[in-house]
């Protein structure tokens, strides 16, 4: 067989250039990160950029087993790969001693694996498996709206609660798959790595759950945010007023929207004269907002107009979830993780403490300017400024050492990676071969996300590596594997003869 | 084929924003923000300044009047402090809440954690041996080099300047930062640019743990230090110091020039204070101090007390009366106590007589002929253009102008002209009787020291004078004075007659100046009675030395002493007799001039 003995025929040759292409440039910048002036050889292995290059030697020969391999192998046993991944999540929290906090990694003699690394692919197989194999997979074109619809009829008694209507194959089993690894991940209270399993929102709504979940996970993100930026009373009052304009554009009697209008002016202006720290105004609107609801509310159960109800109950909806953030804020989340979140939305300057090194990541990046100062002479690079550069913090090289431009060319890289394979998925007759590439997509994608965020101080400090830039075996490896995995897939996609 | 295959777009869609949001944060930062660049620098960047030796100032002989002494600032980077707090204080001799203060201040500066910043400044060097062999154990504190002023001769404070601490409006200049000191008066102030030099910047690169990595940019951007120029100066630092002597116990100015080059010689304003108490850490305690003393000893008087310069002008009305032809060595006037009031003398007296006399009325009659040489329409304005005139030819002697002398804080003075009588009275409303004052050096007339100083120059050159200045040489320039030469608007013939009369003020029976008569010393001179709002009299002498070819040319001005003759002229006499001849013989005179105290 032909196809068999040159596995290098009909892989995505994007792919591979890209994956170099960011190894190499990883490999520069832990050399420009983690220089010393004892050590200038680039292939010192006592150093981690020598030690980046075995790495990488290791990674370019999983690749080439991964080719070499038939790809039946991992489709027929993602359950069991998924399975081994699990026990050793499972393992890790008892096992491993506690660095930094978490308890992630797992030590085999001198050797080290963070096995939340390689869960991230088992998961992807495993959910990608268990996609594909579901029949009638119905595409749910539910909306914001439909959903609203649906909670209203249940709270107004049209409709009742009923476990029937959880559909336990095609809703609950495939969440399974990501909760349980999730939660073990919690376990070793690696916040950071559990986060990344967000990215299956993606995979889940372009297989065809409802469009909602994107809607209302964005319309929720806007709310926390808000919610710790700003602060709770004033993100409730705005809430209140759009629900009460939308409200009496819906209502018929002209009067009473006036009325209403009328109403929310007049707070309005009471919130101007008694300015905008004044909480008693807030709290007097929230609750004539509160009364009128209820009012309201009452007198369409008499009238049994509970199609209209919309508004007011994603209003309900909102209210409960400002709160429910406010209090996880204030009472789940430990001290430093809050610092963190203040620190990020300005609401603390702490530069010396746990403001220093998302501060420092700033400096380091915009005194790159638009060229860089060159390999080997970021000044904050040079003086070891930002902790973890060599790791999580290694866009801050980047942007140091090769500015604007070259930041600019390394996000592209990742657009162009993740695009790339978007591309490909779409192309596949397979549907697992597809809901596979998305899988990458989307995990490829949440870590450049949060990483880079962080980096450049548009998301909470959350200790994760960018993926094939960063200094590790681990994730260097568990990254290459997951990529090669769906270039091998993509390579057998003639050979899928239906999807 | 795929029911959702549509929300591939979305998807792409998603992740294509948030790929675009971050290059635009990334521009943001890095090309809209100059501000991390400077951050970066100052933290990854140690700058070790150089501070450059300031410039010698030397005296006409070349004595030090000015030079540096050795001091070492102690500066502190809070973050890394280790240390024995109670040993440390007791190095120092301060007490623990002290140590605090300061250190509290250290940890508020902006970028203190990688900055350094003063914690004790200028400490001796006798001082600092001490402290800087236990300093090794204190980590967190090291030593920076700095030089303070030391004047060897506590003379000459105001014409050296002091200086002070940099301001806020200082730091515009960006050679400035803190902590540094500026002139801010005399010499110092006038001269900072070139006594300053250059500072030497050193840039080091530093970790997170303030290690010096090496040279930032293998030191290419380094500036090696340049001392500051010297300065060479014209002043007599022995002549100074006499003068200064001279003066203690009384208030006002001596100025003395060399007439052949408008060289100051000596230039004292008392009360004076001693330029060392105005250095270094201990300035604005004394600074306060000084201040406060009666008599304002921080007042320059020399170049910016303005008098009415009184009699002493006569000298130049005779000289200008002959230059309107209104008058010769001829010209009399009879002593007419009526028009103004004058001593018992001889009448009527011809010009050189008026002058040896000092005769009022004689000058109210001779600057009327002046103002009025002139007929211009009706008699109001006929004076209007006389006094323009003279006004014209006054100030051709420097008067109502700085004269541009190289210190700080000149005066101008007051020459009145027709438009100044014209705001106060109205037009018509004045006439010779309103302006007369003027003819005796009185009313509106103002000048400086120096500038009755350089009035005894402009006569001894017969007219002409170069603009007074202290330095001669800055560095290895030489400043020319010739380039700086001004003609006064009188013909040089027309000072003989002047010379003549001066000569009589000291030499001749009936003179004013008796007292300052130097034994075989042919010299002019000039008495003047400034009279003042605020008491006595002030006492005011010109003279230059000798009538011919004079090397001296001087001015002194002694507040509420009384007559010229009785304490300025003696004095002047002795400063003339110390400058030609070294030494003084007329101990008694002398005695008596340094023992005399006026009562403020």
């Amino acid at each position: 067989m032909a196809k068999r003995t040159n596995i290098l025929n009909n892989i995505d040759w994007v792919l591979l250039s890209i994956f170099l292409l960011l190894m190499v440039i990883g490999w520069v910048n832990i050399y420009g990160a983690v220089f010393d002036e004892l050590h200038p050889s680039m292939f010192d292995t006592t150093q981690r950029y020598g030690k980046q290059l075995l790495w990488i030697g290791g990674a370019l020969f999983l690749a080439f087993l991964i080719l070499s391999l038939d790809s039946k192998v991992f489709t027929y046993s993602a359950y069991i790969i998924y399975g081994i991944s699990l026990v050793m999540l499972f393992t890790t929290i008892f096992v491993a001693r506690e660095v930094n906090g978490a308890r992630s990694w797992l030590e085999i003699g001198s050797f080290k694996i963070q096995p939340s690394e390689f869960a991230k692919f088992a998961t992807s197989l495993a959910l990608a498996k268990y996609l594909s194999t579901l029949k009638n997979l119905k595409a749910n074109t539910g909306s914001l709206f439909e959903l609203g619809y649906q909670v209203s009829r249940i709270f107004t008694g049209k409709a009742v609660f009923r476990l029937q209507y959880i559909d336990w194959k095609t809703q609950v089993a495939p969440m399974a798959i990501i909760l349980v690894p999730m939660i073990l991940i919690l376990g070793q209270k690696d916040t950071g790595s559990m986060l990344v399993y967000l990215a299956f929102i993606f995979v889940w709504y372009r297989a065809g759950f409802s469009g909602s979940i994107l809607l209302i996970g964005f319309y929720l993100m806007v709310l926390s945010v808000l919610t710790l930026m700003v602060d709770a009373d004033s993100v409730i009052s705005a809430v209140c007023t759009i629900s009460l304009v939308l409200y009496a554009a819906y209502i018929k009697n002209t009067l009473g929207a006036l009325a209403l209008i009328a109403g929310i002016l007049i707070y309005y202006v009471l919130y101007f004269i008694f300015g905008w720290n004044a909480a008693i105004t807030n709290y007097l609107f929230i609750a004539l907002t509160g009364v009128f609801l209820i009012a309201n509310f009452t007198a369409e159960l008499m009238w049994k107009k509970f199609e209209k109800n919309f508004v007011l109950f994603s209003l309900l909806g909102s209210l409960l979830f400002i709160g429910s953030i406010q209090f996880l804020f204030d009472n789940v989340l430990q001290p430093h993780q809050k610092d963190r979140i203040l620190v990020l939305f300005g609401k603390k300057e702490d530069i010396h403490g746990v403001g220093y090194q998302a501060h420092v990541a700033k400096i380091a990046i915009g005194s790159g300017g638009l060229t860089g100062n060159g390999l080997l002479e970021g000044i904050i690079t040079k003086g070891n400024f930002v902790p973890e550069q060599g790791t999580d913090y290694i866009f801050c090289t980047v942007g140091e050492e090769w500015g604007f431009l070259g930041s600019t060319v390394v996000i592209c890289l990742y657009l162009a990676l993740i695009l790339r394979i978007i591309f490909r998925a779409e192309r596949q007759r397979s549907n697992f071969t597809r809901i596979y590439g998305y899988c990458v997509a989307s995990i490829l994608f949440i870590h450049f996300m949060i990483n880079i965020g962080m980096v450049i101080g548009l998301a909470p400090v959350i200790g994760i590596p960018l993926p094939f830039l960063s200094y590790g075996g681990s994730s260097l490896w568990a990254f290459t594997i997951l990529l090669f995995l769906f270039v091998k897939f993509d390579s057998q996609r003639l050979e899928v003869l239906e999807s | 084929m795929n029911p959702t295959s549509d929300r591939q777009y979305v998807i792409i869609g998603v992740f294509s924003t948030l790929a675009i949001i971050f290059i635009f944060r990334l521009f943001y930062l890095q090309v809209l923000n100059p501000d991390f660049q400077e951050k970066a620098l100052s933290m990854g960047r140690k700058v070790v300044v150089e501070f450059p030796m300031r410039g010698t100032i030397y005296d006409r002989n070349g004595h030090i009047m000015a030079h540096n002494e050795i001091a070492y600032d102690l500066i502190v980077l809070p973050k890394e402090i280790n240390i024995d707090t109670f040993a440390f204080c007791k190095l120092l001799a301060i007490d623990t809440a002290e140590f605090n203060r300061r250190i509290k201040i250290a940890r508020n500066y902006p970028n203190a954690s990688y900055k350094e910043s003063v914690f004790q400044e200028l400490i001796s060097v006798e001082d600092f041996a001490r402290i800087s062999e236990q300093l090794y154990r204190y980590k967190g504190f090291s030593a920076q080099k700095r030089n303070v002023r030391n004047y060897p001769s506590p003379s000459g404070a105001h014409v050296l300047g002091y200086m002070q601490k940099v301001s806020i409006r200082d730091k515009k200049d960006e050679f400035y930062v803190n902590n540094d000191f500026i002139g801010r008066s005399g010499l110092e102030m006038y001269y900072e640019k070139e006594l300053r030099g250059i500072k030497g910047i050193k840039y080091l690169r530093r970790d997170i743990n303030n290690n010096i990595k090496g040279p930032y940019k293998n030191g290419t951007l380094d500036q090696r230090s340049e001392p500051g120029k010297d300065l060479y100066t014209s002043i007599d630092a022995e002549l100074q110091a006499y003068a200064e002597q001279l003066m203690q116990g009384k208030r006002g100015s001596i100025v003395a020039l060399d007439p052949a080059t408008g060289e100051v010689l000596c230039m004292v304003s008392a009360p004076t204070y001693n330029p060392n108490d105005l250095v270094g850490r201990y300035f604005s305690k004394n600074y306060d101090t000084i201040f406060n003393r009666p008599g304002q000893p921080m007042f320059f008087r020399s170049i910016a007390a303005t008098q009415p310069p009184g009699s002493i002008v006569k000298t130049m009305q005779a000289a200008i009366a002959q230059e309107f032809g209104v008058a010769n060595a001829a010209t009399k006037y009879p002593c007419n106590k009526s028009l103004v009031g004058c001593h018992d003398h001889d009448s009527p007296l011809t010009l050189p007589q008026s002058i040896r006399t000092s005769c009022n009325p004689y000058y109210y009659n001779l600057v009327k002929s002046v103002l009025y040489a002139e007929k211009s329409g009706n008699e109001f304005t006929t004076i209007e253009h006389g006094l323009n005139r003279w006004e014209g030819i006054v100030r051709s002697f420097g008067f109502g102008n700085p004269l541009h002398i190289d210190l700080a804080g000149e005066k101008d003075g007051n020459v009145p002209d027709a438009r100044e009588y014209n705001k106060a009275y109205g037009k018509g409303h004045w006439n010779y009787r309103t302006v007369y004052s003027l003819s005796i050096g009185q009313g509106e007339f103002a000048l400086t020291p120096l500038q009755m100083a350089n009035l005894a120059a402009i006569i001894a050159n017969k007219g002409k004078y170069y603009t007074p200045h202290v330095v001669k040489k800055v560095g290895d320039r030489e400043l020319d004075y010739r380039d700086s030469l001004h003609q006064v608007q009188i013909q040089p013939q027309y000072f003989d007659v002047v010379h003549d009369g001066m000569q009589a003020v000291i030499e001749e029976q009936g003179g004013t100046a008796g007292r300052a008569k130097i034994d075989t010393l042919h010299y002019c001179g000039k008495t003047g009675t400034s009279q003042n709002p605020h008491g006595e009299d002030h006492s005011v002498f010109i003279a230059f030395a000798p009538r011919i070819n004079p090397t001296i040319a001087i001015s002194v001005y002694i507040e509420n002493a009384g007559k010229g003759g009785l304490w300025a002229a003696p004095i002047a006499s002795l400063v003339i007799e110390k400058y030609l001849r070294g030494i003084v013989a007329r101990k008694e005179l002398e005695e008596s001039m340094l023992k005399g105290i006026i009562k403020y």
